[in-house]
């Protein structure tokens, strides 16, 4: 573990949700090429917010838009 | 100006996405119905005031947001930074690591990754605190850049970073608790005693 690989591990989320600069995007790209361990870091940080995404999605109940629908239509008659 | 009668058409296939970020919030299906309803009662009356052709989802958000601040919220504290802790970075790449040289063999993560069930997921989410849970749902489940964090939610763009990088930690150490609890991973420490 070097100095340049606790910068590269403290720039995952920006780097992930692309949100660093381009030189600091260019930065972490140099390293993950160098280094071995980082770059298994990142891809598994990667994985998970997949997992953790696919995983919080949420289905309503079937008749959660009808019962939207009429609400809206309900204040539209009622201003 | 947005047309009023244009309304449902324009807002009704964000709906789902808006119950499922109200059940996070909430915890619940009932009251996570109520809000994403009274969501969308507030964004039709104010429906004249939003500008067409700018963020409608970024809009709807923030009316979710503050709805679920002003009627559902129970922890009130003011967020405190330091609340979670600050754990290190990539906290469950590096617990998995721990005890090996090499890094975790792939399929360890395979194991990690696929072994953890939804409702480990859930549940660590709902655990965080609220001002935390808010921004980690807003960047990871729906997608929106700090930028728009900050706007929905009227908080600096530092603090949206902050909470993000402390309530992603947080969950990453939730999920080692369940997987270690599922016999997911052999580590033999739990995390919280390493605070």
């Amino acid at each position: 573990m070097s100095k340049y690989c606790d910068d590269a591990l403290h720039d995952v989320y920006g780097y992930l949700d692309r949100e660093l600069s381009t030189f600091g995007a260019w930065r972490v790209r140099r390293h993950l090429k160098a280094c071995g361990g980082c770059e298994a870091a990142y891809g598994f940080e990667e994985r998970l917010r997949v997992v953790i995404r696919l995983r919080l999605q949420e289905e309503p109940p079937p008749e959660f838009l009808a019962r939207l629908r009429a609400a809206i239509d309900h204040e539209r008659g009622n201003p | 100006m947005a047309d009023r009668g244009t309304f449902e058409d324009d807002t009704m296939p964000l709906a789902s996405q808006l119950y499922g970020a109200a059940m996070r919030l909430t915890r619940n299906p009932s009251d996570a119905e109520d809000l994403a309803q009274e969501t969308f009662l507030k964004a039709y009356r104010a429906y004249d005031s939003f500008e067409a052709g700018t963020n409608l989802k970024a809009w709807l958000y923030r009316i979710l947001t503050n709805t679920f601040i002003n009627n559902y919220r129970r922890d009130t504290r003011r967020p405190q930074e330091t609340d979670l802790g600050d754990l290190e970075d990539v906290y469950l790449f590096r617990r998995m690591n721990r005890d090996t040289s090499t890094g975790p063999a792939s399929s360890a993560e395979d194991q990690l990754l696929d072994g953890l069930i939804e409702s480990d997921i859930k549940e660590a989410i709902e655990a965080l605190p609220d001002s935390f849970r808010m921004v980690v749902l807003l960047a990871d489940l729906e997608g929106f850049s700090y930028k728009e964090i900050a706007e929905i939610l009227d908080i600096p763009i530092g603090t949206v970073m902050s909470r993000l990088h402390r309530g992603r930690k947080a969950l990453q150490r939730a999920l080692w608790d369940f997987a270690r609890q599922r016999g997911l991973v052999t580590g033999t420490q739990d995390g919280k005693a390493e605070e």
